[in-house]
């Protein structure tokens, strides 16, 4: 069994990882509503596929731990995707500990998702669009270039759209696709406004180059610092109504704000001032909010998130002043959604959100916290 | 080597043998045949002309052949010349005219008579090196595409008259220009090597008054934004075929004239200029995303991204940096073949009625599959050609002009939305009760929009294919556009001192770079 273990290649593992979820999505575009065996058989299949992202997944955490440098990186390069110098968009996958741990968290719950969606019998088309929203999270985490990143973001609107479209006879739920789709859109436009500021600014699109061009940026320009804001924001933007599309961006958010620490780190003190101040406005309407929701429903429905992000940033000092920015990034756009559902109770629910973002608050403290004794 | 002046004489010389049998015999299916088989003749040999090593090759811009004197007196040369830049509207010109006759409706055998002869003047305006056969060509082409429009539906005909008194209009500044710049050059001719020497004597205003008078001219063929109404016009009324076909031979070309000639050739125009040029195209793209919105016919939908995305196109031009200019030819290209996908979808819906979206999503799902994915690749999903075009030119453009790069990103957005909104309309469920009944999509109708899509996603995903075959190009000509800009700028400090009573000092001109 070692032997067969230790005979896959990092870099092959990669490749599965990448192509099982992308194998399983074809799979349950193909499958039908109908109980046909031909059907059957597909569906089965795709789970097997995501069973197997998981399995390839479990077998990369059991070599890194196996390894004499346990810290050591995996990376796969395949070269350019497209380049016209300087603006080159390279497919170089690298999967450190904190990818590693993300991978493993969304593997595990995209193969969770597709167990409930297929003895709830909903249709397979959704559960494709699960595994390629799946493919692209790989791919937002692994790859080491910001085109991808973008790429990957881009491609999971649609697709996170599609995921939202449970009944095509059903207007609310097209509605709340089209509204999705248009979150997703401006998210984007904003990532990609956030990309060029970085790449006019610095002139690399890859984070090493970025690191490396970072260093020697006169800090009196403005205009990467500008940059990395307005890319966290166009990430973090992008909250919908179901659970993937309210987990995916808070997580993906503070991860980029990770990759990108250097960059971060030239955020001026008052952004971060303000970050800061707004979250302590938040925390103070969430409270008024969640008094208003009990005395109307009768139940207690606290909202841990902000309070959880300063838990989580106080643990790490270097995290610190990038978790606090996330976070009243993170308010900012909820506040007037938090109230409008409130007001409105529109799809998606104060109360169903609110679950929600307590789990993708506690998946992303808890990644901080596995992440922050291991790199001390 | 001589494949290039077959490639465009050839279909001119079928279209007219085809004219006279057809007058003679009148079998029109055998000549149909035949035009399509040309074309795809013209096809295969440029792919195997394109393919030639020496393409790749940055120290020769142009793979000439040899010239032959149309009009020597006049210093009036046919040298057919290709690169990378031309190489893909070229291909483009090819492919889309192929679908035009592929579609149906590619109606009387005048009109596609006509059709072959506008695309072997395209192919002359795109493989000229001498700017007055470039301008002979490319109006040529314009009033043969304008004749098949009026051709095939005779109730265009007013439309096309406009047209035509607005297309001699605005073919005036250009031919002035030319002219001005071959006397006042003293008889430099009209090949780039000399008139690149003549125009760098000319006074800044002077240079800017002829860019004006090139943009003008091309700025109406393009379409530009506030000079695009005889496009609207004719799209909107003419088949699908029809306005792609015109787009193709009429569209690509200018803007080819544009990186081509327009650029290079006056170095100490203002950078304000060809900025505030950059933000028409750019607020251009988002009036036609606004307007696109409130459309309610795919057809009309269609058009204005059409002439969005020439003027996305414009935008990478003027910034002149290399992925700017590498991406606004890939999208030249990329474009134009998610275009003929619509364009066919379009013909076979036009046979059909043109039923409703939601009609289309009950009752034709695989063609609202298909043209999803087209509209995707036009929108620029990652994974479709259309992403990498767009952030090139968008990343390329935003070094450059930051403020013109920003709002055609917001037009894209715009534009976005509505042919999202249109494709909501095509999968909303709740037609399927409808009575209305429509004739099935055939095999043979399916085959060509999957070719090209096919070819969509696979230069999504391998864009190296396009962009190898580019970028050496594009390395020169954006290296050429900064070294004469340097130049200008030399030239025009020294004409500035001699202005200086105390300072007397002759002016002198730096070395001219050696090329062509």
């Amino acid at each position: 069994m070692q032997i067969i273990i230790q005979s896959f290649d990092f870099n092959f593992l990669l490749i599965l990882l990448l192509t099982f979820p992308l194998a399983s999505a074809l799979l349950s575009a193909m499958t039908g509503k109908s109980d046909r065996l031909r059907n059957r058989l597909l569906r089965h299949a795709a789970l097997v596929g995501a069973s197997a992202a998981l399995f390839t997944m479990g077998l990369v955490v059991y070599r890194r731990f196996r390894l004499p440098l346990g810290a050591m990186q995996l990376h796969l390069d395949w070269g350019d995707w497209f380049s016209v110098p300087p603006l080159t968009a390279g497919i170089y996958l690298r999967m450190d500990t904190e990818a590693g741990i993300l991978c493993s968290v969304a593997i595990a719950g995209t193969l969770m998702l597709q167990i409930i969606n297929t003895f709830r019998g909903r249709d397979p088309r959704i559960r494709g669009a699960i595994n390629a929203i799946l493919c692209a999270a790989l791919l937002f985490i692994l790859a080491d270039n910001l085109v991808p990143v973008i790429a990957a973001l881009a491609a999971i609107g649609p697709l996170a759209a599609i995921t939202a479209l449970k009944s095509r006879d059903d207007s609310d739920y097209g509605n709340r696709s089209a509204r999705l789709l248009l979150t997703h859109g401006i998210g984007n436009a904003l990532a990609l406004l956030g990309l060029f500021l970085i790449f006019g600014a610095l002139g690399a699109m890859d984070y090493q180059g970025i690191a490396r061009e970072a260093a020697a940026y006169p800090p009196s320009q403005k205009e990467a610092a500008l940059g990395i804001a307005v890319l966290l924001f166009g990430v973090g933007f992008r909250t919908g109504p179901g659970l993937l599309n309210a987990l995916c961006p808070s997580a993906a958010a503070v991860y980029l704000a990770y990759r990108l620490d250097v960059l971060v780190k030239t955020l001026p003190s008052w952004v971060v001032m303000a970050a800061a101040i707004l979250m302590g406005t938040w925390a103070i309407v969430n409270i008024a909010l969640t008094v208003l929701e009990t005395a109307k429903t009768g139940r207690f429905l606290p909202d841990f998130s902000s309070p959880l992000h300063g838990i989580a940033g106080s643990f790490f000092d270097d995290f610190l002043d990038r978790v606090v920015f996330y976070g009243g990034m993170d308010k900012m756009i909820r506040i007037p959604q938090h109230i409008g559902n409130f007001i409105a109770s529109k799809s998606g629910g104060f109360r169903g959100k609110l679950y929600i973002a307590l789990a993708g608050v506690v998946i992303t403290a808890g990644v901080y916290l596995m992440v922050g004794p291991w790199r001390r | 080597m001589r494949y290039l002046t077959v490639i465009t004489f050839f279909p001119l010389i079928i279209a007219a043998t085809s004219l006279v049998v057809a007058r003679i015999r009148g079998t029109t299916g055998y000549l149909t045949a035949r035009m399509l088989l040309t074309v795809l003749l013209c096809l295969i040999i440029f792919i195997a002309v394109g393919y030639q090593p020496k393409l790749d090759d940055p120290q020769s811009l142009w793979m000439v052949e040899p010239p032959f004197a149309i009009f020597a007196q006049w210093n009036l040369n046919y040298a057919p010349a290709l690169d990378g830049i031309s190489l893909l509207p070229a291909l483009s010109v090819i492919v889309l005219t192929t679908m035009a006759f592929f579609a149906r409706a590619a109606g009387p055998i005048s009109s596609m008579t006509l059709l072959l002869a506008s695309l072997a003047c395209s192919l002359g305006a795109l493989f000229a090196s001498d700017l007055m056969l470039f301008i002979i060509f490319m109006e040529s082409s314009l009033s043969l595409n304008l004749l098949s429009v009026a051709l095939k539906k005779r109730s265009l005909l007013p439309v096309v008259r406009k047209a035509f008194i607005t297309q001699s209009l605005t073919m005036a500044p250009i031919l002035l220009a030319v002219l001005a710049i071959h006397w006042k050059g003293g008889g430099a001719g009209f090949m780039p090597a000399g008139i690149v020497e003549a125009t760098l004597d000319f006074s800044p205003a002077m240079q800017l008054l002829l860019a004006l008078s090139f943009c003008l001219t091309l700025g109406f063929r393009i379409p530009l934004v506030p000079i695009h109404g005889w496009f609207m016009e004719i799209s909107d009324e003419s088949d699908p075929a029809s306005a792609t076909t015109l787009f193709a031979m009429v569209s690509l070309v200018a803007a080819y004239g544009f990186i081509r000639f327009t650029l290079p050739l006056f170095p100490a125009v203002p950078p304000l200029f060809w900025s505030a040029i950059g933000a028409a195209a750019a607020l251009g793209l988002l009036h036609m995303g606004l307007v696109a919105y409130g459309r309610s016919r795919p057809a009309q939908i269609i058009t204005r991204v059409r002439v969005a995305a020439a003027n996305l196109v414009i935008v990478g031009m003027i910034s002149a940096t290399r992925p700017a200019v590498a991406g606004a030819v890939f999208i030249l290209v990329t474009q134009s073949l998610a275009f003929a996908v619509l364009c066919l979808m379009l013909d076979s819906l036009d046979r059909r009625g043109n039923p409703s979206p939601e009609i289309i999503a009950a009752k034709m799902p695989r063609m609202a599959t298909l043209a999803f994915i087209a509209t995707l690749g036009i929108i620029g999903l990652p994974g479709t050609a259309g992403f990498v075009g767009q952030i090139l030119t968008l990343g390329g453009a935003f070094r450059s002009h930051p403020i013109v790069a920003a709002l055609a990103a917001l037009g894209m957005g715009t534009l976005s939305v509505s042919l999202l909104s249109l494709l909501r309309r095509a999968f909303r469920r709740g037609m399927e009760k409808s009575d209305e009944s429509i004739e099935r999509l055939y095999f043979r109708e399916l085959l060509p929009p999957i070719a090209i899509l096919t070819i969509i996603i696979g230069l999504g995903i391998f864009p190296g294919v396009i962009l190898h075959r580019i970028t050496p190009s594009v390395d020169r000509l954006c290296e050429e556009l900064r070294h004469r800009r340097v130049m200008a700028a030399a030239i025009e400090k020294p004409m500035r001192a001699v202005e200086d009573p105390f300072d007397a000092g002759a002016v002198k001109k730096p070395p001219l770079l050696g090329d062509k």
